[in-house]
């Protein structure tokens, strides 16, 4: 049989099993099982095994597990409700001034967090019902959160990142400090959204009751709660980008930093101890069985020489570099609405990834386009895992088809700001040549 | 006195989620043991042999062993765009084969990991390193471990879609 054939049948097989339900994990290692018995028989198993393993001890990957813990313990230390508070008492006089807060806050958090789900939580649980007892519009205010929740992703320490910079080779640092700047670029698009949607419809964002509003020394007093959650980001991205430490290491302190910040609040009992631990590992469960899987089954692929002829089939369509840059962000867009960023990350990206090196673009400004991409399949509907979150976490009067609507423009900010990066790659690639 | 069957079944929970107990504290040493690693580097400019590898080796073991846990909450990935759409007795039967499915591929997975982890543990490979642990030896039979552990919880979730399917139709799609 070639390769045609093939890989016809393996993404044949696929598109069914997942439309069935089946778990990713086990259709990736159905598929890499048989195809190894059919092309080299039982002696090729132990290769699936040795995939599995290569992926698991894959030393860049440790920071995962680290960054998850980090995250889970955070959620429990109560400080997402201090950051909110501390900058709540800022969003005084302006219309929407609570809703930008927000997303303030929001960036704070993803900057000490790389997990969406426990963004979404934390920002649902403190920032939603502020918003709605002051009368936001209640899409404005899903909307931002959801939003807001999902920049986890684009600022580091991000897992997005980590898992990315594994699959395309390239240096999880780097990458650190190349989705900066478009992170920082589309949450302040967002709150500008917010302003302009403020200034033409000023019903939809109220300012504060008189009474709320505090004199600049109490302001200033709020603001030492900002303190050891400024620390914990600063000295894990510090490190980062001064080069004194590798992520991994960062992720330690940070989780270490963490770990003191819920002993300072008496905040770690048995319980919640237990409870973290839980949390990451079935994170870890999910995310990694999953890539195992697909490790396994793109090693027999590459084998079978399965990745060269898409290579090829690709290089061959009639379209510019740009327009198979394209392409391939309508492809993410499309999975992105059915499955998870994991999922799709380790399916695509092993193809991808070395068209992008043969038409000599920068991979790393690739990881950035991924990786805003994925920023939209985790806010889209009808699956859009933020929504779900948020909808777990949301009082009953916000209903699912509120999300839904209330996601919509921030996404079309996110297609504009996703545009600019692409026509524009120095957006991301400047700051790593600046700090070198 | 319960039926046999069923006291077997729960142990069987059981062994997933106490494994997964235990390995989930891993996590936390490796992270302690890191942050060690970085605090005698920069403090004392005393770098340490074992951190590195042990950290791996124990993110890695957490990692495998997460399989099992994972699954005995039915938490793997999965597309349930179309059970939203169909009958409920074909949510069911399509529940029961993929079921039977995940149970196949574990077993799968289990067959194909037995000779790689028996080559390492007899061999007691090391991992070729300064500190040259077993690590290899110790971790490479995981892989199995886990797998038959996933395989034995994937049959438990199966009896429990056959004959007890109230309990997972609510959320755990």
């Amino acid at each position: 049989m070639s390769v045609e054939y093939i890989s016809l049948a393996i993404l044949m097989a696929m598109i069914v099993m997942m439309i069935l339900g089946f778990h990713l994990a086990f259709i990736t290692g159905s598929i890499a099982i048989v195809s190894t018995l059919l092309v080299i028989g039982p002696n090729g198993l132990p290769l699936i095994a040795a995939r599995m393993y290569t992926f698991v001890t894959t030393p860049a990957l440790m920071a995962v597990p680290m960054f998850i813990l980090m995250a889970t313990f955070m959620e429990r230390s109560g400080v997402a409700k201090d950051l909110f508070n501390s900058m709540y008492a800022w969003s005084g006089r302006m219309r929407g001034g609570v809703a930008i807060q927000t997303m303030g806050v929001a960036v704070v958090l993803a900057a000490i967090t790389g997990i969406v789900g426990g963004e979404i939580v934390m920002l649902g649980l403190v920032a939603l019902p502020q918003l709605l007892r002051l009368n936001y519009d209640k899409h404005l205010a899903v909307g931002t959160i959801a939003a807001g929740g999902a920049l986890g992703t684009m600022i580091p320490p991000s897992i997005v990142l980590i898992m990315f910079a594994v699959t395309a080779g390239v240096s999880t640092g780097e990458l650190f400090k190349a989705t900066l700047m478009p992170g920082l670029m589309l949450a302040s698009f967002y709150m500008l959204y917010i302003f302009i949607t403020c200034k033409i419809n000023p019903v939809k964002g109220p300012i504060l009751p008189e009474e709320e509003q505090l004199s600049l020394l109490e302001k200033l007093y709020t603001m030492r709660k900002l303190f050891f959650p400024g620390l914990i980001g600063f000295s894990v991205l510090g490190s980062i980008y001064g080069g004194v430490a590798s992520v991994t290491e960062a992720a330690s302190v940070g989780c270490m930093a963490t770990i003191v910040l819920v002993l300072v609040r008496k905040k770690m009992t048995k319980k919640n101890l237990n409870g973290a631990l839980h949390d990451t590992l079935i994170t870890c469960g999910k995310l990694f069985w999953l890539s195992m899987g697909a490790t396994a089954l793109i090693g027999i692929f590459n084998i079978m020489g399965g990745s060269a002829y898409l290579q090829g089939l690709v290089s061959g369509l009639p379209f510019s570099p740009m327009g198979i840059v394209i392409i391939m962000m309508l492809i993410l867009a499309l999975l992105g609405m059915f499955m998870d960023w994991i999922g799709i990350l380790i399916l695509t990206m092993p193809i991808f990834i070395p068209i992008i090196k043969a038409l000599e673009f920068d991979p790393i400004w690739f990881g950035v386009l991924f990786c805003m991409n994925m920023q939209i399949s985790f806010i889209s509907p009808p699956f859009g895992p933020a929504c779900f979150y948020l909808k777990s976490v949301a009082p009953k009067e916000v209903s699912l088809m509120d999300i839904f609507r209330g996601v919509l423009p921030f996404i079309g900010v996110q297609v504009i700001a996703l545009a600019l990066v692409m026509y524009f790659p120095q957006i991301a690639l400047w700051f790593p040549a600046f700090i070198g | 006195m319960e039926p046999f069957w069923e006291v077997s079944l729960k142990y069987i929970d059981q062994l997933s989620i106490w494994s997964g107990t235990f390995v989930s504290y891993f996590f936390l040493i490796s992270v302690l043991i890191t942050s060690y690693e970085v605090f005698v580097r920069y403090m004392f400019n005393a770098p340490t042999t074992w951190i590195f590898e042990s950290s791996i080796a124990l993110s890695a073991a957490a990692i495998l062993l997460a399989g099992p846990a994972t699954m005995q909450l039915r938490q793997h990935i999965s597309i349930t765009a179309l059970y939203t759409i169909i009958p409920k007795k074909w949510i069911r039967r399509l529940i029961i084969t993929r079921s039977v499915f995940a149970l196949a591929v574990c077993l799968g997975f289990a067959w194909a990991s037995w000779k790689f982890g028996m080559t390492a543990i007899t061999t007691w490979e090391t991992s070729g390193s300064g500190w040259n642990a077993p690590i290899p030896a110790l971790i490479k039979p995981l892989v199995f471990v886990s797998s038959s552990l996933m395989a034995l919880q994937a049959f438990r979730n199966l009896l429990q879609d056959i004959f007890n399917p109230s309990e997972f139709e609510a959320d755990n799609l």
